[in-house]
C-alpha cells in the first residue's frame, strides 16, 4: 500500500537547510494499523504529508497505492487525495457553516456520489454513533462528537488509506479511547490506518509502531511489550 | 512602558503582511477624500468669481423693459426714472432683435464665405457718452472698448462667448445686421447678462446660434429708425434702499407718466443668467457632496472590514498580551496606529487626487463659463477638512472592531481549536430552508450568513458604488431622453422647420413672403404671433412664458396634445406638463396670464388675464404656451403677426433660405429649430467626459470593495480551504463557490443600488437641477443599456473578483495551513 524509498524532505530557510526527513524507507501493507511515534520536530507530520500527497519528497520515491507521487502533477495529487486518502486532523477542521451531515456529504459530492451522498452520509454518521446529531452544526457538538464527524468524513468515501494526525490530541481520555476504537474497527475492514502521535499509550494498540527521531526511523516493529486491547490504555 | 516606536513598527508590519488589502482600502479612502476636496473646493472660488465679476461690471439692481413694440423718448424717460427716490444711477438702452451675418470672407466681395455664420441675435444700444455703459459694463476681452467718439458710428463690441465660438477677432470681418447694415467689430467683451448665452426661446449656452452686439445708443437708434427712443432701462439702487420699493414707485410713476405703455421689471436675482449661475454652483455642490459622502461611506465600510479581520487574526496575540498584563487600551494602540496609517495613506493619495481634480475642473469651468474675474486659489480649509474627514471616518470605523477585540477576556482570546468555534452567524437559521442541490450549492449561502455584519457591510459598500453608477449614467440617460423628447416634439413632421422673427408687428394681410426666389425656396409658411409673458396661479408660482398664437390646425407644425382640446369657445391656453405641475393646474383650471396688450402702433401695455387651461402639450420646456390665433383679440392683435414658422422646399439648404430672407426688410432673424435643440446636445456632450469619470470611479469602488472582502475571506477561511484541498477538492470548485458567493452579494447590492440610485437620481434631477434650470421638465430615465452595464459591473465584476485570488489560493502551503501552530 505504502512504499517509501530513501525519502528525504528538507526546507530551505534562507541559507539554512532544515531537514525534516532523512532517507526514510518503509513499507506499509493493506489493512495495517500503524502508529508513527515521535516527539515534536521528529518529522512525523512531514511523513504523514508525504504519504497523503500533501507534499512531495525532496529526494527519494514515495509510492502510494501503486502511484509514484514524485512523478505527479499538483492536479494529479488532488485527484489522488480525492480517491485514495481520508484525513483526520487534531483540530477536526470541520466546515463551521455545514451541519454534521453536510460535512460528510461534502466529500461524497466531491467524489461524485451525487444523489447517494445523503444516504451514505447518514449511514456513516450512524455507524459512528451520531444518528441523533445529523443536523447539528460543529459549534453545537462536543469535541468527541466533532472528531466522530471528522472520522465519518474520512470514512465516507471508502478511501483505502486513512491518515490521522494526533486524532485524540484535543480530547479527554474516554473520548479519545472511543475514537481509537472506531479507527481500530476500520483497519479490520481492510483499510490501512496510519496514526501520527506523540502519545506512547496509543502505540500499544498498533500492529506496528514506527518511531521517528530527528527525521530518521529509529525503530520499526511491533508495539513494545506487545499489542494490547484498547481497554487497557491509560493516559 | 513600551515605546511608541515599537507600536508603530508593529502596526506597520501588520499592514505590510496584508499590503494588497491595505492599498485597496487606501484607494477607496483616496477616492472619497479626492472627490470631497477636488469637487468641493471649486465652490468658494466659483462664488467669488461670480461675486467679483458682477461687482466689477456693476450689474444692474433693477431692469425695466417696455413691453414688446413699445418705445419712449430717452430724455422723458430719464426724467421720470431719476425722480424716483433711491435710484442712484440709470442707463437707457435700445434693445432690438436682429439677424447677424458674421460670416468670414477673405475677400470682401467673395461669393462664398470661408466661414458661414448666420444666427439670430440682439443689438444692445448702450450709452457711450462716458466711455461705455456705467451699469452693466462691458469687460473687453479683445480689441477695444466703446468710446464717446463712437456715438453714431457703425461699430460694435461682439459678445465674448459668440466671438470665442466662431474664433471671431476684432477687425477680421464685417458684421451684417438688420436692414442690410454693416458693423465693424472693434472688440469682443463680456457682459453680465451674457455670462451664459440664453435665448428667449429657451436656448442655453446658445453661443452657436445667438449673437449679442453692443453698439452706441445713437447707432442703434439710427438703425431702427427710432431717433432718441429707448425701450430698456437699467438701474442701480442706493445702498440701504429696498429694490422692491423702488420698483413699486417706478411702476406707479410710469403708469402715471406713460399709461399706454406696459413695463416689466426684473431685479438682479430674477435675471435668468444670474440665478442660473448661482443655482448651478449650489446644485453642483449638492451633487458633489452626495458623491463624496457616498465614497467616504464606502471607505468606512472597507476599513471596518479590514480592521475586523486584522484584530480577529491576532486574537490569540491579544489574549497573550492580556495574559502578560498589558492593558486593553495599550493593546489597542497597535491596531489604532494601523488604522491611522491606512487612513493617512488614503488621505494623502486623496489630497493629491483632489488637487489634480480641482485643477482639471477649474480649467473645464474656465472654458465653459468664462468670466471677467476667474481666480482659482487653492482652498486650504477645504483640503484640510477633506484630509481630516479622510483620516477620521476610516479611523472611527476601525475603532469599533478594535474595541470589541480588546474587550474579550484573555482566556477567550487565547483559546484555540474547536473551543473557538463560533455560532456560525445566521447559517443555522438558513439551514432550516432546504436548498436543492449538493453541499457545494449550500456553501456560498452559508458563508454569506456566517458573518452577517461583514456581509451586510460588503453589500452596503457595493450598493454605494452601484448608486453612484446609476446616478452618473442615469443623469446622462435622463438628459438625453429629455433632449430627445424635446427634439421629437419640436421637429416632428417638419425636421427642417425654421422660425422667422420680424422686427415688429405687421398686418397679416400685408405680409407677403413670396416672390420668385422665395417660392422656390420655401414650401410652407405659417404666421405666428410670438409674445413674452408670465404665467402664474394661486400657488404663487410665477415664471416667464413665450406665448405663441397660431392656427392650431395648420399642417406645418402644431403642439402635440397630451390631454385636453386645441380650442374652446373662450380663449384658452395649452401649457406644458412641467408648467402645469409648477402652477398646480390641470385641464379645466384657470391660470393668470400676463401678456402685452396693443394700445397703439408703438404702445403696448401689460395686462393680466384669467385664462382657462384647455390642454397640456408634450414639450419638456415650460416656456412655451400656445393659443389659437383666433384668440389674438385678447391681446388686441387680431390680424397682426410678428413671426413665422416656415418649411424649406425640398432640396433647399437652410443657409440659402437665411441668405434670401436676410435681404428682406422687416426680417429680424431666421433660425432653424434643430440648431436650437442642438445647443442642448452640445451642452450634454460637454458633460459626457465628466460623468464618465464618475462612472469609472464607481466601477473602481465596487471592484476594490469586492476584492478586499474576497481577499479577507481567503485569509480567514484558509484552513477550511486547506481542508477542502486535503480531501482533493479542485481549486476551481473552491473558486466557483467563492464566485457564487460574490454573485449573490453583487446581485443583492445591484438590486438595492439600482433602487436607491434611482432615488438619488430623482432627487438630483427633480430637486437641485430642476431648481438650477427650472425651465425644463426633466425626464428621469435609466436606459436599458445602462441597466445592463450596471448589472455587468455590479454583479459580474463583483462575482469574478475571486478569480484575482486564485494565485494566492493555488500557492497555499496546504500542510502548514492545516497544522495549528502551538
Amino acid at each position: 500500500m505504502i512504499q517509501l524509498t530513501d525519502v528525504s524532505k528538507w526546507y530551505q530557510m534562507g541559507e539554512v537547510r532544515v531537514t525534516a526527513l532523512n532517507k526514510v524507507s518503509l513499507d506499509i501493507g493493506k489493512g495495517e494499523f500503524v502508529v508513527v511515534l515521535g516527539p515534536s520536530g521528529s518529522g512525523k507530520t512531514t511523513l504523514l504529508n508525504m504519504i497523503g500527497a500533501l507534499d512531495v519528497p525532496s529526494e527519494g520515491t514515495a509510492r502510494i497505492n501503486g502511484k509514484t507521487l514524485s512523478d505527479t502533477t499538483r492536479q494529479e495529487r488532488f485527484t489522488f487525495r480525492r480517491e485514495t486518502v481520508g484525513f483526520i486532523f487534531q483540530t477536526f477542521n470541520l466546515f463551521p457553516t455545514l451541519t454534521a451531515l453536510e460535512n460528510v456529504q461534502f466529500v461524497l459530492d466531491m467524489a461524485g456520489k451525487g444523489k447517494e451522498s445523503y444516504q451514505i452520509a447518514d449511514k456513516v454518521l450512524s455507524d459512528v454513533g451520531l444518528a441523533e446529531r445529523l443536523r447539528h452544526f460543529p459549534h453545537q457538538l462536543s469535541g468527541g462528537e466533532q472528531q466522530r464527524v471528522a472520522i465519518a468524513r474520512a470514512l465516507a468515501k471508502e478511501s483505502p488509506l486513512i491518515l490521522a494526525d494526533e486524532p485524540t490530541g484535543e480530547l479527554d481520555f474516554n473520548t479519545g479511547v472511543q475514537i481509537l476504537e472506531l479507527l481500530r474497527k476500520q483497519s479490520e475492514t481492510g483499510k490501512t490506518i496510519v496514526i501520527v502521535t506523540h502519545n506512547r499509550e496509543i502505540a500499544r494498540i498498533a500492529d506496528r509502531v514506527i518511531r521517528l527521531h530527528s527525521g530518521e526511523i529509529a525503530s520499526d516493529g511491533p508495539a513494545p511489550g506487545g499489542k494490547v486491547p484498547i481497554t487497557e490504555l491509560e493516559w | 512602558m513600551t515605546s511608541l516606536s515599537l507600536w508603530l513598527k508593529w502596526s506597520l508590519r501588520d499592514l505590510r503582511q496584508r499590503w494588497l488589502q491595505v492599498v485597496a482600502i487606501a484607494m477607496v479612502i483616496a477616492l472619497g477624500t479626492g472627490a470631497y476636496c477636488g469637487l468641493g473646493s471649486n465652490t468658494p472660488w466659483r462664488l467669488q468669481a461670480l461675486d467679483q465679476s458682477y461687482a466689477m461690471l456693476n450689474m444692474y439692481d433693477l431692469k425695466m423693459e417696455l413691453s414688446l413694440g413699445s418705445y419712449l423718448d430717452a430724455n422723458e424717460l430719464t426724467q421720470v426714472v431719476n425722480a424716483i427716490e433711491g435710484v442712484q444711477d440709470s442707463e437707457m438702452r435700445l434693445v432690438l432683435p436682429t439677424f447677424v451675418d458674421a460670416s468670414l470672407r477673405q475677400a470682401q466681395d467673395a461669393a462664398t464665405p470661408d466661414q458661414t455664420v448666420m444666427v439670430a441675435g440682439r443689438i444692445v444700444g448702450v450709452d457711450v457718452s462716458s466711455g461705455g455703459p456705467a451699469i452693466n459694463h462691458i469687460h473687453v476681452t479683445a480689441g477695444r472698448a466703446l468710446r464717446a467718439s463712437d456715438s453714431g458710428e457703425p461699430i460694435c463690441i461682439v459678445e465674448h462667448n459668440f466671438a470665442d465660438y466662431y474664433d471671431l477677432e476684432p477687425g477680421d470681418r464685417e458684421i451684417r445686421v438688420r436692414g442690410g447694415l454693416y458693423l465693424d467689430p472693434v472688440g469682443t467683451g463680456m457682459s453680465p447678462e451674457y455670462f451664459v448665452v440664453m435665448t428667449e426661446e429657451g436656448g442655453m449656452m446658445a453661443q452657436a446660434t445667438f449673437a449679442a452686439l453692443f453698439v452706441p445708443l445713437e447707432t442703434a437708434q439710427e438703425m431702427a429708425g427710432l431717433p432718441g427712443m429707448v425701450n430698456d432701462v437699467l438701474l442701480s439702487v442706493a445702498d440701504g434702499v429696498e429694490v422692491g420699493a423702488v420698483e413699486q414707485m417706478l411702476q406707479e410713476a410710469m403708469a402715471k407718466a406713460f399709461p399706454e405703455v406696459g413695463v416689466t421689471f426684473e431685479d438682479k436675482s430674477e435675471n435668468e443668467v444670474y440665478s442660473f449661475m448661482y443655482e448651478d454652483i449650489s446644485g453642483d455642490r449638492a451633487m458633489f457632496n452626495i458623491f463624496a459622502y457616498l465614497l467616504m461611506a464606502g471607505a468606512a465600510f472597507g476599513t471596518f472590514t479590514l480592521a475586523s479581520r486584522m484584530v480577529e487574526a491576532q486574537r490569540r496575540e491579544i489574549g497573550i498580551n492580556m495574559a502578560l498584563g498589558v492593558e486593553p487600551g495599550v493593546i489597542a494602540r497597535r491596531y489604532l496606529f494601523a488604522g491611522a496609517q491606512i487612513a493617512l495613506l488614503g488621505a494623502l493619495f486623496g489630497l493629491v487626487a483632489g488637487a489634480i481634480l480641482s485643477h482639471a475642473f477649474g480649467n473645464l469651468l474656465r472654458e465653459l463659463l468664462p468670466m471677467p474675474y476667474f481666480e482659482t486659489p487653492f482652498q486650504v480649509s477645504i483640503f484640510l477638512r477633506g484630509a481630516l474627514l479622510g483620516i477620521a471616518i476610516p479611523l472611527l470605523a476601525a475603532i469599533y472592531p478594535i474595541w470589541r477585540a480588546v474587550r474579550v477576556t484573555p482566556i477567550e482570546a487565547i483559546q484555540t481549536g474547536y473551543l473557538v468555534a463560533k455560532g456560525g452567524g445566521l447559517a443555522p437559521t438558513l439551514a432550516r430552508f432546504h436548498l436543492p442541490g449538493s453541499s457545494v450549492t449550500k456553501f456560498p449561502f452559508r458563508n454569506l450568513s456566517r458573518n452577517p455584519r461583514r456581509t451586510l457591510l460588503t453589500i452596503l459598500g457595493i450598493t454605494i458604488a452601484v448608486i453612484l453608477l446609476v446616478a452618473t449614467i442615469g443623469m446622462l440617460d435622463s438628459l438625453t431622453a429629455t433632449l430627445d423628447a424635446g427634439r421629437e416634439e419640436h421637429l416632428k413632421g417638419a425636421p427642417d422647420k425654421m422660425l422667422v422673427a420680424l422686427d415688429n408687428f405687421y398686418p397679416v394681410a400685408l405680409l407677403h413672403i413670396s416672390g420668385d426666389d422665395l417660392d422656390r425656396t420655401i414650401s410652407k409658411a405659417e404666421p405666428v404671433v410670438t409674445l413674452p409673458g408670465t404665467g402664474s396661479s394661486q400657488n404663487e408660482e410665477t415664471f416667464d412664458v413665450i406665448i405663441q398664437l397660431m392656427d392650431l390646425d395648420n399642417d406645418l407644425w402644431t403642439p402635440t396634445l397630451l390631454r385636453g382640446d386645441k380650442r374652446t369657445k373662450e380663449p384658452g391656453v395649452i401649457i406644458s406638463e412641467k408648467a402645469a405641475r409648477d402652477l398646480g393646474v390641470e385641464v379645466g383650471d384657470t391660470m393668470t396670464l400676463k401678456h402685452p396688450y396693443r394700445e397703439s402702433l408703438f404702445a403696448y401695455r401689460m395686462q393680466e388675464s384669467e385664462v382657462k387651461v384647455i390642454g397640456i402639450h408634450a414639450d419638456v420646456m415650460r416656456l412655451y404656451l400656445y393659443m389659437d390665433i383666433e384668440d389674438a383679440a385678447m391681446m388686441n392683435l387680431s390680424g397682426w403677426v410678428n413671426s413665422l414658422q416656415i418649411s424649406p422646399a425640398a432640396g433647399v439648404e437652410e443657409e440659402e433660405i437665411r441668405k434670401e430672407l436676410f435681404q428682406m426688410p422687416g426680417v429680424a432673424s431666421v433660425q432653424s429649430v434643430s440648431a436650437l435643440v442642438d445647443t442642448y446636445a452640445e451642452l450634454i456632450e460637454l458633460f459626457v467626459g465628466v460623468f464618465a469619470v464618475g462612472q469609472y470611479v464607481a466601477i473602481l469602488l465596487a471592484f476594490l470593495i469586492a476584492f478586499n472582502t474576497t481577499s479577507i475571506n481567503v485569509d480567514e477561511r484558509r484552513r477550511e480551504l486547506a481542508t477542502m484541498f486535503a480531501f482533493g477538492t479542485p481549486v476551481r470548485t473552491a473558486t466557483r463557490m467563492a464566485v457564487v458567493e460574490n454573485l449573490l452579494v453583487g446581485l443583492l447590492s445591484t438590486i438595492i443600488g439600482v433602487g436607491l440610485g434611482w432615488a438619488v437620481l430623482s432627487q438630483l434631477l427633480g430637486g437641485q437641477i430642476e431648481r438650477t434650470v427650472p425651465e425644463i421638465g426633466f425626464l428621469i430615465q435609466v436606459a436599458p443599456s445602462t441597466l445592463v452595464l450596471v448589472a455587468s459591473f455590479g454583479v459580474l465584476l463583483v462575482a469574478l473578483t475571486p478569480v484575482f485570488t486564485v494565485r494566492k489560493v493555488t500557492q497555499m502551503d496546504i500542510p502548514s495551513t492545516l497544522r495549528v501552530v502551538e
